[in-house]
């Protein structure tokens, strides 16, 4: 189906064409109609944040297990682990090899056994690995990766990439960045490139709904007629620092995206049909489906908020062509300095599972500029630090210095290993910048190159990382 | 000085751009040491240009503990999703979330909407029912029982608005933008009589007083 | 008043600018220009910035009409800040300070949860993973139809045909012990099959229905109409079950268990007896595949019980009291006392918690109070600010009292008391959580650095050290530009102390030694370990370590027990806090926070990073470089001769020019 494409000007003169009629109460029919002619924007992102240092060994970062065993510990400081998950049969106890794909390469990279189905689509993917992250303080760290700046302190500099790339992208979608438990910064776009930002799917339903509340339509119109005069100086006084142009902005953002009633798209719960309206047989068809492909229960309550919840709400904003970015607190419950390994890994499967059926979903659906989704979509999973390759004295693992990070979709170089963490400690890696070999005299991988990394791989202005992007991650 | 001196001078002193005929005195070379004096010391505020254009106070948005305040105060009652929707307004527990957010978004805004919607209407409600104009949130300045609001004289409306707003901004409306605001209200007061919807009128003024950002900002 | 000091009016230095606002004007032009100088900030919108400042709501419309014009003074300024409102606002301030919140830093187990049951006699039980230990299955509770010491009531018997004549069945053991009254088979391990039309085994049997040969298992099962016979064999279905195809059978031809030709796997028919673990006396092993269950007693209310009852219903394992296992004489007082099934939940139930999370709850408020109490206590009384850093005053609430006195919770929290027991303020649980005493903690008690709430938000040395220089000296802790990264081969990377390892002394040179400050304070709780108890060294330790036994039967968790370097050899029976230190570090870890506050208070940092705060907390913004060379050394300068006061140093800042100012 192919629906012209609504140029955000188009979308804003057509309802302000409307003087005077509340979008919060009555919705007028040019307004309606645009809901239904959303359509994805060319190049989508998603930035998946894995809360309290994902150990990497179990995923991103393997080790083998006979060769690094427990006698050489004092030798490589690094202590796999793997049979500890041995309680649970559905961790493999070594070093997971993808299997090979049909139509694709021999998978170049092996994963640690908490990677999950995600190993599968490896043909897409590229890990960077030994990135020295310079801190290993938790907001520190994740501050550090969402801006690509190191923070001042713990206080985050500059806007986070999402707002970069939607400042500079300025796509025509109606909400075109979401936050969902994450933090987002701007700190130098107008404030429609700010990020919608809850921290839970309700709360995320309930900002996209009508009010509840709703007054006769006349006054209605009066309100609004009212609350456009009073831009005077007196009520100016407060903004020499914009804060009061960006609330201004924000309500008019708030009457523009009320009106294409995007909460009906998020909610997974099925509408009632007695009327057996074609458009909401079609919309409970597209639940059915979603719920099948991210493992939710078939019937009833969905759990929004569980890792698979979260990566169908960024399916459904990207698909339906509601945001361009979606930054992701995807999975918590890794800080586990005193947990056991069981734990740590259970948790981190449950995200890499979710991403494996987000990239599978964005694989199957086919975008409306030719290709599939995970064409046209770039994706980052990261961390803000990982864990030490030693187990503790309280069977739990600490913060570490060196990271790594995953790179998946469009722009980006496909079954890739970018950098590597030293053989003795996980020690953060010294590469040449180019390839991504160990070289004597070649530098760190830092949060910023990766970060300019996933704005070149779209073609964004990446100079505000004040580095160049790491050639080696780039396709073509 | 002769007449016609005097007249030049005048009529130098009226034209513009002339300058007197007199030859120019040397330039004397001003002394820079400062003159003592015995004024008390001024704690003299920064330089505006070193501190990127300010010297003052940063405005901000008021905190979710700060609103919730501000509604009690203002309206005498409570929105009942407040703590529910607290971490999406911006609030930190300082468990996993350690840092207030407080800025003014698209999600503060739709939820403070909402609030505003719920909480006014039910102070309207509330007041309609009371006789007693003191123990009025809304209506103070309309003696009796708040009957017709066409009825309301232009004072009334004025002197109404005025309270209004120093109760929700501590700012008074003045002068053209209270002109505006006494429009409105006599918009709303008749197509609420007109609907019968008499609460309404008042709830939605004090919609427009708790959405405005003066009511966020400080 | 020193305030008056910066109370300028040099509105001269001012560069005026016409005053732009880029929004769509009333009149629908883009471009809304402001005359002049923006107007002045009318005084009742600066009353309401004080009051939200201050007290955190804005004035109410009595509060505008009373101060009028009258311009914002002094006056005003002090009695807000005697107002319980500014307390309460000043509290919030510490919370986001401290980060007094660990509801996601304690352990939330289910395990000592006590659910109550539906049916029977509805008895209070636990459900946890130690059910699988006590009575075969996890999520299992006990019986709730049988009473323990009414084992013998033949009319209670739920399997006479395969538990024998009633009289010979023993309620409890030797030591009091209760012993299982029914039996069930494990639909984990059999498959168990209906056979209706029977009202019980031999019925079942005399209509055949039952093979004479599977009498022992079948098995009644009760469901909401009541007991039932089932034939329970080895579930097919399971690769394990499904080998156990012989079968063993007694002298008349039962079968009395199934066994795997090929192996020694076997399942034996479910009885009442319990053999002890591991031929270890004093304990008891459940059978496999069997759910073997204890009865109910009534036994005193629990402590959390507000109704009034004297006694509950029970499960009889839960309702003991012991403190010791009677027989091999283990500690009943540690974390896993569900793991004994002589243990009990203790007197009055005070190892365990209501299944609703309440009394959890009711803690973690309690101990995230605590702090907060603290610093108001020092706000109020106008003492040294530094106090919060050192002094032994707290405040304790019946809940905290309670769970110090009883010694409650072992599986949750690991708190050691502050003070002696008795020395404790008597206050029962069920005193209202909002009512504090305030006592005074033992010596080594240093304000709110040795709070459950800081130790358990903050729970290893390294995130107390970083917490503590970020709130109190407003530094943290990065690699400084220049720093140089190892190459990742270099075998500098091996070094296990971090304070000398390649890449991170620059951070850990400091943040180690400092961490042993809080060495008499184990890491993930918030237990002090006494010197007499802990001392520095201990043989023992030492031996078992050397003998490869890495936990000293649990007693040594504090203790170096494992080496990775020559240094962690000769450490080696040494609490861990000694590891790695060097002698001049060592009184860092008898001197405790204490020493640490009172070191940190020489430097002048404190102080400084107050004023930050303060500046930052009313202005909305950090100190530009130019405001600090203005303002900071007269502000700290104040605050030092003002007994450090932080009152006066609040209303220092909010008389200020620059707070009254909007830009």
């Amino acid at each position: 189906m192919s629906n012209p494409r609504i140029s955000r000007r188009n979308f804003l003169q057509a309802a302000a064409g409307f003087a005077g009629t509340s979008l919060l109460g009555v919705t007028p029919f040019r307004a309606f109609a645009q809901a239904s002619s959303l359509a994805a924007p060319d190049r989508c992102f998603v930035f998946l944040y894995f809360s309290g240092g994902f150990d990497v060994l179990l995923s991103l970062d393997p080790r083998d297990p006979k060769v690094f065993t427990p006698e050489r510990v004092s030798e490589t400081r690094i202590l796999p682990g793997y049979s500890l998950l041995s309680t649970d049969a559905s961790f493999p106890t070594d070093v997971v090899r993808p299997q090979r794909r049909d139509g694709a390469p021999e998978p170049a990279m092996t994963f640690g056994p908490a990677i999950g189905r995600l190993a599968e689509h490896y043909d897409k993917l590229a890990v960077v690995r030994g990135i020295n992250m310079k801190t290993v303080a938790h907001e520190v760290g994740f501050r550090y990766f969402l801006t690509g700046k190191q923070p001042i302190a713990s206080a985050a500099r500059g806007s986070s990439t999402a707002t970069e790339i939607v400042g500079q992208l300025k796509p025509a979608v109606p909400v075109p960045s979401i936050a969902y438990g994450i933090e987002s910064y701007n700190d130098r776009y107008p404030g429609a490139a700010n990020a919608l930002r809850v921290s839970r799917a309700n709360d995320l339903i309930l900002a996209l709904s009508p009010s509840a509340t709703t007054l006769d339509a006349d006054i209605e119109k009066q309100l609004v007629d009212l609350r456009g005069q009073s831009v005077t100086c007196e009520s100016q006084l407060y903004d020499t620092r914009g804060l009061v142009s960006q609330y201004r902005q924000a309500r008019s953002q708030m009457d523009d995206v009320l009106g294409s009633k995007l909460h009906k798209q998020f909610q997974l719960d099925f509408e009632a049909n007695n009327a057996k309206d074609p458009a909401i047989d079609q919309r409970n068809m597209a639940r059915a489906a979603l719920r099948a492909q991210y493992n939710l229960p078939a019937t009833g309550n969905v759990n929004y908020d569980s890792p698979a919840g979260r990566a169908a709400l960024i399916a459904i904003a990207l698909k339906q062509g509601i945001s361009q970015c979606v930054s992701m607190n995807l999975v918590g419950g890794l800080d586990t300095h005193f947990g056991t390994q069981l734990t740590h890994a259970t948790n981190q499967r449950a995200g890499w599972n979710a991403i494996a059926d987000l990239v599978d979903d964005l694989r199957k659906s086919p975008h409306p500029a030719g290709g599939n989704f995970l064409d046209h979509t770039t994706m980052l999973a990261f961390s803000e630090f990982s864990r030490t390759p030693l187990i503790n004295s309280s069977g739990g693992r600490d913060h570490h210095i060196s990271s790594s990070a995953l790179l998946i979709g469009a722009g980006i170089a496909h079954n890739t290993v970018f950098g590597s963490a030293g053989d003795i400690n996980m020690a953060p890696g010294v590469v040449d910048r180019k390839t991504g070999q160990t070289d004597p005299s070649g530098v760190n991988i830092l949060p910023e190159d990766v970060i300019a990394t996933v704005l070149a791989a779209a073609g964004v202005d990446y100079s505000i990382t004040r580095t160049s992007p790491l050639e080696g991650l780039l396709s073509g | 000085m002769g007449r016609r001196n005097l007249s030049f001078l005048i009529g130098c002193a009226l034209a513009l751009g002339c300058s007197a005929p007199s030859k120019p005195a040397a330039p004397e070379i001003a002394d820079l040491t400062p003159i003592p004096h015995d004024h008390p010391p001024i704690a003299a505020l920064p330089d505006p240009e070193l501190s990127g254009g300010h010297v003052g106070r940063a405005p901000r948005r008021i905190s979710v503990a700060q609103l919730k305040a501000s509604i009690q105060t203002t309206t005498g009652r409570q929105w009942s999703q407040i703590d529910k929707l607290a971490a999406s307004l911006g609030s930190a527990d300082y468990a996993l979330v350690n840092a207030e957010a407080t800025e003014p978004n698209l999600v503060f805004a739709k939820f403070l909407e909402d609030g505003a919607r719920e909480v006014c209407l039910a102070t309207a409600q509330a007041d309609l029912a009371e006789s007693n104009p003191d123990k009025r949130v809304l209506a103070r300045d309309v003696a009796g029982n708040l009957a017709d609001l066409r009825q309301l004289s232009e004072q009334t409306r004025r002197d109404n608005l005025i309270y209004l707003s120093t109760r929700f901004w501590g700012q008074p409306l003045a002068g053209a933008e209270l002109d505006k605001w006494n429009a409105s209200f006599k918009a709303f007061a008749e197509r609420a009589e007109v609907a019968k919807k008499r609460r309404e009128a008042w709830g939605a003024l004090c919609i427009a007083f708790m959405t405005d950002p003066r009511f966020i900002t400080y | 008043m020193r305030g008056a000091g910066l109370l300028a009016s040099s509105v001269a230095l001012l560069v005026l600018v016409p005053w732009h606002v880029h929004a769509q004007a009333s009149d629908g032009s883009s471009e809304l220009e402001c005359p002049g100088t923006p107007p002045a900030v009318p005084i009742e919108r600066q009353l309401r910035q004080l009051y939200l400042d201050l007290l955190g709501r804005p004035p109410t419309i009595e509060e505008y009409r009373s101060q009028g014009t009258a311009a914002i003074d002094d006056a005003l300024v002090e009695e807000l800040t005697t107002r319980d409102e500014f307390y309460a606002r000043m509290k919030s301030y510490h919370r986001a300070l401290l980060r007094a919140n660990v509801s996601a830093s304690v352990p939330s187990s289910n395990d000592a949860r006590l659910a109550l049951a539906s049916d029977g006699s509805k008895p209070l039980e636990t459900r946890g993973n130690f059910s699988t230990a006590l009575r075969g299955r996890n999520g299992q509770g006990c019986d709730h139809f049988i009473p323990q010491d009414d084992c013998k009531n033949p009319a209670l018997q739920q399997d006479p045909h395969a538990e024998g004549a009633a009289s010979a069945k023993q309620c409890r053991d030797g030591s009091g012990i209760p012993l299982p009254v029914s039996f069930d088979y494990d639909t984990n391990v059999y498959a168990c099959a209906a056979l209706s039309g029977a009202s019980d085994c031999n019925d079942a049997q005399s209509k055949g229905l039952l093979p004479a040969k599977h009498l022992f298992f079948c098995d009644m099962r009760r469901s909401t109409t009541g007991l039932a016979p089932f034939l329970c064999l080895p579930d097919p279905g399971k690769p394990f079950t499904a080998a156990l195809t012989n079968e063993v059978a007694d002298e008349a031809g039962r079968v009395i268990a199934f066994s795997n030709p090929n192996t020694t796997d076997k399942l034996e028919r479910c009885t009442l007896s319990m053999p002890a673990r591991d031929g270890v006396r004093g304990t008891f092993a459940a059978q496999r595949g069997c759910v073997q269950r204890e009865g109910w007693v009534m036994a005193p209310a629990p402590f959390w019980d507000k109704s009034g009852a004297l006694e509950v219903a029970a499960c009889a394992i839960e309702a003991q009291q012991n403190l010791q296992n009677p027989v091999t004489l283990a500690s009943c007082e540690g974390s896993n006392f569900l793991g004994d099934r002589s243990c009990g939940c203790g007197e009055r139930f005070r190892r365990c918690e209501p299944g609703d999370g309440s009394v959890f709850d009711a803690r973690v408020a309690a101990i995230n109070e605590e702090p907060l109490l603290i610093t108001d206590s020092v706000l109020r009384r106008d003492e040294d600010y530094a106090q919060i850093l050192s002094t032994r005053r707290s405040f304790i609430n019946g809940v905290l009292a309670a769970l110090y006195r009883d010694n409650q919770a072992p599986m949750s929290l690991a708190i050691s008391a502050p003070l002696e027991r008795q020395a404790l303020p008597e206050l029962p649980f069920t005193a209202p959580a909002d009512e504090w005493v305030e006592y005074t903690r033992a010596d080594h008690a240093s304000g709110v650095l040795t709070t459950p709430a800081y130790l358990y938000r903050f729970p290893t040395q390294r995130a107390r050290v970083a917490q503590f220089y970020d709130a109190f000296l407003c530094k943290s802790f990065a690699p400084p530009a220049a720093a140089v990264t190892p190459d990742p081969a270099d075998v500098c990377n091996r070094e296990n102390n971090l304070a000398k390892r390649c890449g991170c002394n620059y951070c850990h040179a400091t943040i180690e030694p400092t961490g042993a400050h809080w060495g008499r304070y184990s890491e993930r709780a918030a237990q002090y370990l006494d010197p007499l108890r802990f001392p520095k060294f201990d043989a023992k330790c030492r031996d078992c370590a050397l003998a490869g036994n890495g936990t000293c039967d649990g007693e040594c968790g504090n203790y170096v027990m494992q080496a990775y370097d020559g240094d962690g050899a000769s450490s080696l029976g040494m609490l861990k806090s000694y590891l790695y230190r060097t002698v001049a570090d060592e009184p860092n870890v008898e001197g405790g926070p204490q020493l640490l506050a009172q070191r940190m208070l020489q430097t002048g940092d404190f102080e400084r990073c107050v004023v930050t705060r303060v500046w930052r907390e009313f202005l909305g913004r950090p100190m530009s470089v130019d405001e600090q060379k203005l303002y900071m050394a007269p502000l700290v300068d104040g605050f030092i001769d003002d007994g450090r006061n932080l009152k006066h140093l609040i209303r220092d800042v909010v008389l200020t020019d620059a707070y009254r100012r909007i830009d």
